[in-house]
C-alpha cells in the first residue's frame, strides 16, 4: 500500500475524482450530499475529496492502529453521518477504478488486493461503533 | 414538430437494435408532444389514487376537469421532457459500452480479470478446485485454465453488449446452470462486474471517464441480476 500511496500524486485530486464516479455510478449516494453542489468540478466536491484523502493518507501511515487512528471518524459516522454501510464499498470500488485509470499496469493485482482489503478495513473501523 | 421527432428518434435509435414497442411507444409519445399529454392525464383518470401527489393542482374532481388543468398539461410536459433525457442517455449509454468493447482484448482481459478475482477475493477460488496451482499472485496470472476459462467468460460477455436490451433472456440458460449446475452465489457475480470494470479501468486509462464507468456499472449491474434470474 504504502509504495502505491506513495506514487499518487495529487491524493485529493484523486479522490474528488473517486466521489465524481461514485455519483454517477451509484446514484443513490448522492442522497447523503443534499447541501452539496455536485456539478462537474465543483468546489464541495473537490474539498471534500481533500478530506478524504487527508484521512486516508492518516490511515495509510498507522495500519497497526486503524482503530485509534480513526476513532474520531468513527465516532462521526457512527453517531452524526449514519451513512449505510453499503455505501462504502461504492465509494472503495471507484477509488480503486481511480487508482485504475492513473496507476494502469502498475496497479498490479496483488497492489489491487492489498488497496481493496486496505479500504475495506477502513471501512469496517468507521462503522465499528454503529451499534 | 411532434411527428419529426418521433422520426428522427427512430432511425437515431437504428431500428434493428431496439424492439418494435420501444419505437412505436417512444414515437408516439413524441408525436403527442405538442398536442395534450394523453399518458399523464390517463394516469390520474384510470388510476384516481395518483392524485395524492398533486394536491396542489387545483380541480382533480373529472375526467374533463383533470384534461383542462393547466397544471396538469404542464407537469406531463415536465415528465415527458425527462423522460425523452432518458432516452437519449441510453443512447450514449451504448456508445460509451462499444466504444470501449470494440477495443477490448478478449482473451486478456478475460483472463486479467478471472485472476484479479481469484487474488483480491480469494474465497471464490471455491468453483475452481479443479484449476490446479492458484497459491500465489503469479501462478493463478499464470494459470492456463484461468486463462482459458477468463476467455470463455468474457467472450459470453459479449453477449450481453450485443443484447443489451434483453440480458435476463440471452442468460436465462446460463442463469440455470449456475444455479443447478455449478451453485455460484450470484454475490460473486457483482465481484466479477465490478473487476471487470477495474480491468477497463486500467486498460483505457482517462478514456474510461466517470460518464464511461457509469454506462460499464450499469451494463455488469444487469448482467449480474440477469445470470441470478433464474435462481430457485
Amino acid at each position: 500500500i504504502r509504495p502505491g500511496s506513495d506514487d499518487i500524486q495529487h491524493h485529493g485530486q484523486k479522490a474528488g475524482e473517486a466521489l465524481t464516479r461514485t455519483f454517477l455510478s451509484f446514484p443513490t449516494t448522492k442522497t447523503y450530499f443534499p447541501h452539496f453542489d455536485l456539478s462537474p468540478g465543483s468546489q464541495d466536491v473537490k474539498g471534500h475529496g481533500q478530506k478524504v484523502a487527508d484521512a486516508l493518507s492518516q490511515a495509510v501511515a498507522n495500519l497497526d492502529d486503524l482503530p485509534g487512528t480513526l476513532s474520531k471518524l468513527s465516532d462521526l459516522h457512527a453517531h452524526k453521518l449514519r451513512v449505510d454501510p453499503v455505501n462504502f464499498k461504492l465509494l472503495s470500488h471507484c477509488l480503486i477504478v481511480t487508482l485504475a485509470c492513473h496507476l494502469s499496469k502498475d496497479l498490479t493485482p496483488e497492489a489491487h488486493a492489498s488497496m481493496d482489503k486496505f479500504f475495506a478495513s477502513v471501512a469496517t473501523v468507521l462503522t465499528s461503533k454503529y451499534r | 414538430a411532434g411527428k419529426y421527432q418521433g422520426q428522427e428518434l427512430k432511425s437515431s435509435l437504428g431500428a434493428t437494435d431496439w424492439p418494435k414497442g420501444y419505437l412505436i411507444a417512444s414515437g408516439w409519445v413524441f408525436y403527442t408532444f405538442g398536442l395534450i399529454f394523453p399518458f399523464f392525464y390517463r394516469l390520474l383518470v384510470v388510476y384516481p389514487w395518483t392524485q395524492r401527489f398533486f394536491d396542489s393542482f387545483g380541480n382533480l374532481s373529472s375526467a374533463s376537469a383533470i384534461l383542462g388543468n393547466p397544471k396538469v398539461k404542464a407537469h406531463g410536459k415536465k415528465v415527458l421532457t425527462s423522460f425523452g433525457d432518458a432516452v437519449k442517455n441510453l443512447d450514449n449509454q451504448k456508445g460509451y459500452i462499444n466504444a470501449i468493447w470494440s477495443k477490448v482484448s478478449i482473451d486478456q482481459t478475460g483472463a486479467e480479470a478471472l485472476g484479479r478475482l481469484l487474488i483480491v477475493y480469494p474465497w471464490t477460488s471455491r468453483f475452481f478446485d479443479h484449476f490446479g496451482d492458484l497459491s500465489s499472485a503469479k501462478s493463478v496470472m499464470g494459470n492456463a485454465k484461468v486463462q482459458g476459462h477468463g476467455a470463455k467468460v468474457l467472450t459470453s460477455f459479449g453477449d450481453a453488449v450485443k443484447n443489451m436490451d434483453n440480458l435476463k433472456g440471452t442468460f436465462a440458460k446460463l442463469s440455470e446452470l449456475h444455479c443447478d449446475k455449478l451453485h455460484v452465489d450470484p454475490e460473486n457475480f457483482k465481484l466479477l462486474g465490478n473487476i471487470l470494470v477495474i480491468c477497463l479501468a486500467e486498460h483505457f486509462g482517462k478514456e474510461f471517464t466517470p460518464e464511461v464507468q457509469a454506462a460499464w456499472q450499469k451494463l455488469v449491474a444487469g448482467v449480474a441480476t440477469a445470470l441470478a434470474h433464474k435462481y430457485h
